[in-house]
This record gives structure tokens, sequence and C-alpha cells, in this order.
């Protein structure tokens, strides 16, 4: 039914299903919560450790399917998706404990019962398979590349937005002969030559709740490590 | 203050009833968070913080140095995961016009944000200059502080602040059953007027044709 809707609608209709898509999708993301209501928060958080960083930074979204395809793929066809995925986890898991491994098997053979039940399902409910394939502790995938392309473009922005010290070129082998950075009111990282944000400035007394002002200037550079080199499209440093 | 259309946080959304992001919602904040947390120090500086709201909103650039001051509360120059999700959640709230249920159900919250010097009470020209979060105008900002400031100190304490929210809420979901019985009128109208057109159109079509046939005749 998606595959013939597809080809016969035009385009000025496929730009109306694409905002209804969207509001679909929205839709979606609420029933969602109705049947994940009990779900446990170490459950959907296994991935972040005690500091709350992602554990593992391998994409688990490395296919970017669109919804279109989504919705033309059949129930089958998504199962044994489910199942190769199953299989590279698997592959994945191998390199842990096993007693890990029992828990992951079990998860596995719990998942694969999911699907199967949902597969089932899935032929009646053939506009929702987005939804499904969310369901699978997965993002909407081309939300995914949404948030990452946002990132990446605010990222950039505030990479842009500041300038160095006008005589930084000129003064910077001065820096390297150790004479100080007080006088140009600027901090360096000297393992990488890039200045630091004036707001983390420790000499600077500390702002209280009761005395604030709220001046709320925004000064400084932006320090970038090496992981976000990564985001800033290959611009070099 | 409304969030760009097609962003990351457009396509999050409030609870209605209890004004939270679901489980799922989170995660996904949370991966955004870790994204844009260039550092990797679990914060966002003023200059991050201060792109990512211009990018994904359409805030004014002294809105948004102010809200850095009042959700920085430890005075570090960064914010943590916490207070970016309390923003995320106001932001949504006036994005989906629940910004008195959010005020309401979550009083404690708002009312130490908006408690800038730390007294436990809320100064008249404070909640004047943040009153663009909630969405709240002038003059009912005038009319909370005389209706609600039952001390007279013209300050609000927190009891004086929660009567305001649950008046708030009522007074919304007043408004909300009057615009739909508005609504109602107005298709109810529109239909009885579109009768009227293809009444009208019968008329025209049957004296028509009685003069073609008279004419015939």
């Amino acid at each position: 039914m998606a595959e013939n809707l597809s080809k016969a609608v035009p385009k000025h209709v496929h730009h109306h299903q694409r905002s209804s898509l969207h509001e679909d999708i929205r839709d979606l993301w609420s029933t969602a919560t109705m049947s994940t209501a009990n779900v446990l928060v170490a459950d959907v958080c296994e991935d972040f450790d005690e500091e709350g960083r992602i554990v593992g930074k391998t994409r688990r979204y490395s296919q970017t399917i669109s919804i279109l395809e989504n919705l033309n793929l059949k129930p089958e066809e998504i199962q044994q998706q489910a199942r190769l995925e199953l299989e590279l986890r698997r592959g994945r898991s191998l390199e842990r404990d096993p007693a890990v491994d029992e828990e992951h098997d079990e998860s596995e053979t719990s998942l694969v019962k999911c699907t199967s039940e949902t597969s089932v399902s899935l032929s009646k409910q053939m506009p929702h398979q987005a939804y499904w394939t969310e369901q699978q502790n997965r993002l909407p995938l081309p939300l995914m590349e949404l948030m990452e392309n946002e990132v990446l473009n605010i990222l950039s922005k505030a990479l842009n937005s500041e300038h160095p010290h006008p005589s930084f070129h000129k003064t910077s082998w001065w820096l390297w002969q150790g004479l100080g950075l007080q006088e140009w009111n600027f901090r360096m990282c000297m393992s990488c030559q890039i200045a630091l944000a004036l707001t983390n400035i420790p000499r600077d007394p500390p702002k209280l709740k009761v005395e604030r002002l709220g001046t709320g200037r925004l000064n400084g550079f932006l320090h970038l490590s090496s992981g976000v080199l990564l985001y800033s499209q290959g611009r070099e440093l | 203050m409304k969030v760009k259309q097609g962003s990351f946080l457009w396509y999050l959304y409030l609870d209605k009833i209890y004004c939270l992001l679901s489980l799922r919602n989170v995660k996904a904040l949370m991966e955004y968070f870790h994204l844009l947390d260039a550092h990797r120090r679990n914060t966002l500086n003023d200059v991050l913080f201060f792109h990512f709201l211009h990018h994904v909103t359409n805030m004014k650039i002294v809105h948004i140095k102010m809200i850095f001051d009042m959700l920085d509360w430890t005075a570090m120059g960064e914010i943590g995961f916490d207070q970016f999700y309390m923003l995320v959640c106001i932001v949504l709230s006036h994005q989906s016009h629940l910004e008195y249920q959010f005020m309401y159900r979550h009083s404690r919250p708002v009312f130490d944000l908006l408690d800038l010097k730390g007294e436990s009470k809320i100064d008249g020209p404070d909640f004047e200059m943040y009153r663009f979060l909630f969405n709240i105008k002038k003059q009912e900002l005038r009319e909370l502080f005389q209706d609600f400031d039952i001390t007279g100190d013209r300050l609000l304490n927190y009891k004086e602040f929660k009567l305001y929210t649950i008046f708030c809420t009522e007074k919304s979901i007043d408004r909300k059953k009057r615009r739909k019985q508005r609504e109602e009128e107005r298709e109810r109208e529109k239909g009885k007027d579109k009768e009227k057109y293809y009444q009208h159109l019968k008329k025209m079509y049957s004296t028509g044709m009685n003069q073609r046939s008279r004419s015939l005749l």
C-alpha cells in the first residue's frame, strides 16, 4: 500500500505527506510513552556509565534508512534486519565476560521473541512501521541524523564566532618563551596552541546568588578538544 | 519564544499532565547534550549555550544571556544536564502552550529559579525580567502582585506563588473551554451558511430551468 502511494502521488502531495509524516512521528512518540511506562531506567540507559557518558562510541544507528524506505519494508524484511542486528550484537558481546554474555543472550532471545511478536502485528499495522523500528530500543533514524547535523552546525558557528587576539601571531613566540599570559588577557593551551575561554579563569571571584547583578556577558574563545575535530568538517585548528 | 520548525527540539514533546519529557525523549536529549559537550566536561559553557539557543529558537540575544545567568546557579560559567533539561522543558511548555500547567506542576523549581537573590521570595522587578519565559503579560504580572501578595511586602513567598499557579491553571482551562465553544459555534455558522448557499443555488437552477421550459413551449 505504501509502495503504490509513493508511485502514484505527485510531488506537491509528497510535501503534504512529509509534513503529515512529521506529525505522525510526534503522535507515534506519544503512543510509545504509554507502552513504555514501566520500563526501568537501567534498561533504557544501559549505554551510560556512572558519570553519565555514553559507553562505547561505536554507533548503534549506523544504518541510515529514510522514513519512506522504512514504510516500504515488509514485515519479513524487518525481521531479517532485526536478526542481522542481533548477530552483530552477539559478535560484540563475545569480547565481554561470560556472565554478561548470558544476560545478553537472554535479552537477545527476548528481543527475538519481541520481534517475532511484532512481525505478526506488523502486518496489521503497516502504516506504523516507523514506530515499531523505534520500539526496538532505537531512535527514529532520521532523528539521529538530524541531531548530529544540528550539533555540527552549532559547534561550527561557535567555532567561527570568536576570533583570536589581533596580536596573536606576532606574539606567539613570546608565549613559547614563557613570558606569561596576563598581558594579553587570555590563557593558552600549550599543547594545542588554542586560546581558552575567559569564563573559566579561576582567579575571578565566584558570583554568589545573593550578590548577583545579572551581567551575563559572553566572553572568551572556544577551546575545542580533538574529539570535536570530527565535527568541524575537517577544519584544522 | 518559539522552537524552530524541523530542529531536534521540535520533535520532542512534553507530557500534557505532568509537563515532563518521556524516558525516550530524555535519552535522546542526553545524547544531544553529550554531542554538544565539546569539552567532555558534562557541561555547556556560555558560548556553546548561546549558540545552541540561538540556533534552535528565535530568542533574543539579551534573553539568552539572562537565561544563562539564571541557570548558572553555581556561578561556574557552565551549566550541567539538570539545568539543560529544565530549560528544554520550559521551552517546550512554551511551545505547547502549557506554561501555566508547567508552573503549577513544578512550582518549587520554578520558584527557586525566579528567586534570584536567594531570599525565598520573588521580587517584582526580577519576575518582570523573566516573565517572557512563561509568556506572562505585564498587566497580568501587576494583577498577580495586587491579588496574591497577601503579606503586603511586595514580594511573593512560595505559598503565594503556588496560589497564583493554581489560579492560572484554572483560568487557562476556562480559556480553552471558551475557545472550543467559539470554534464550535463558528463551525455551526459555517455549516448554516453553506446550507443557505446550496438552497440559493437550487432555487436559481430551478428558476432557470423553468424559464427554459417556458421559452421552448
